[in-house]
């Protein structure tokens, strides 16, 4: 098989990606713990997108408010519709990233960055993309973390059954986590 | 724009391949050697593409200091294109057309009053019509300056990464040419393949990744 056939074939773990981090950023309050010990705050933001995956044009856009938490996000989970894409608020010390990232092919867009401290054009260089890769080595260790657990078969059944239990509770409306 | 400054989407790429030692002065030349190309309001060319320095897209070439950045390679892709006002085109040769017309009938009644042959009303044929409108284009180029797009590019060439400021596929995919033609490195955008490879998972996690079956939720119906 070659490369372009793996990465097609593969697409499915970045949406399954951002459902995992919809579950941990529900049920864990929004903390989340790196393979390194460090913790990070990252909450799902004012849109996500859900998508039927047998029929391409069924696609449900939430935005506004907080529609990670609204029992229409939830009712298009249990009907078989993946996260194709979703606004995330990422926090680490005292900086904020916002921007949307797509499940097939992991990438961000529209992100918004903390405020630059340098004035000079070679500084603001080395700044911004410093608070780029900042950003992007974060999502990288979430997805490695998600990766240790997908790729755990006992693990994952687990880590599985829990997400489907909690999208049934999310959608029939019943709050009964502890 | 994107890496000074505005707004920050773009997409990820994997470089395949190393640098050579001497990076700084192969890497300036290959670019200088697919430097942008100005269109020409006489050429047959619609568009043009190639390198320009980023913080100065209408430079006429790359200086040094203007790309290399300690372990970031900046430069920019741009994408000139002509974009006719085509109401303009339709009726400055509409009248040019009209014009000529005249000159033809008076052309035909010569003829006739020579050779003494009865003619159909004199018209152009789609050739000169096709001739005058070119004409017409010509001279609105003259007139007009082609629209510029400017896509950043940042390459950190201690992580192989390359940050390219479009989100468009199509673009996307000109520029992983243009890239692989000047480099002679290949591009591969990033995915959830890539990014497992690049945080190291094992061969077997990588084959684990390929051979599992997408789950989803599934929920019986009440």
């Amino acid at each position: 098989m070659d490369l372009f056939e793996k990465i097609e074939r593969t697409r499915h773990f970045g949406e399954l990606f951002l459902l995992w981090l919809w579950y941990h950023s529900d049920i864990d309050d929004t903390v989340f713990y790196l393979s390194d010990g460090s913790a990070l705050t990252l909450a799902i933001d004012n849109q996500i997108t859900l998508e039927a995956k047998l029929t391409e044009a069924e696609r449900t856009v939430l935005s506004g408010g907080a529609p990670a938490d609204s029992r229409e996000a939830f009712e298009a989970l249990r009907q078989g519709k993946i996260v194709s894409q979703a606004k995330i608020r990422l926090q680490r010390d005292e900086k904020e990233w916002v921007f949307a990232l797509t499940g097939s092919t992991l990438s961000m867009t529209g992100l918004k960055i903390p405020a630059l401290m340098t004035k000079a054009d070679d500084d603001k260089l080395y700044e911004r993309q410093a608070l780029i890769e900042e950003a992007d080595a974060l999502i990288r260790g979430l997805y490695e973390k998600f990766l240790t657990t997908r790729l755990d078969q006992e693990a994952w059944k687990i880590e599985f059954a829990n997400i489907c239990d909690w999208i049934a509770r999310k959608a029939s409306g019943s709050e009964t986590e502890e | 724009m994107g890496a000074l400054e505005g707004s920050l989407s773009f997409k990820t790429f994997h470089v395949e391949g190393e640098p050579p030692n001497d990076f700084q002065q192969a890497y300036l030349h290959n670019l200088q050697s697919h430097f942008f190309e100005p269109l020409s309001p006489v050429g047959e060319d619609e568009r043009s593409v190639g390198w320009v320095p980023a913080q100065d897209p209408i430079a006429a070439e790359f200086q040094r200091n203007q790309v290399f950045f300690n372990q970031y390679i900046v430069f920019a892709m741009r994408i000139d294109k002509w974009s006719l006002p085509t109401p303009w085109v339709k009726a400055l040769t509409k009248k040019k057309i009209e014009e000529r017309l005249p000159e033809l009938e008076a052309e035909e009644a010569k003829k006739q009053k020579e050779d003494g042959k009865l003619r159909p009303t004199a018209k152009l044929s789609k050739r000169e019509k096709d001739k005058i409108k070119l004409e017409v284009i010509t001279e609105v180029k003259q007139k007009i300056l082609p629209t510029m797009k400017i896509i950043d590019v940042v390459w950190n060439i201690s992580e192989c990464t390359v940050r390219f400021w479009s989100t468009s596929n199509a673009v996307c995919d000109e520029f992983a040419e243009l890239f692989e033609a000047t480099f002679g490195l290949t591009l591969n955008q990033d995915s959830p393949f890539l990014m497992a490879q690049h945080l190291g998972m094992t061969e077997k996690q990588l084959d684990s990744m390929v051979e599992a079956e997408p789950w989803y939720p599934v929920f019986d119906e009440q």
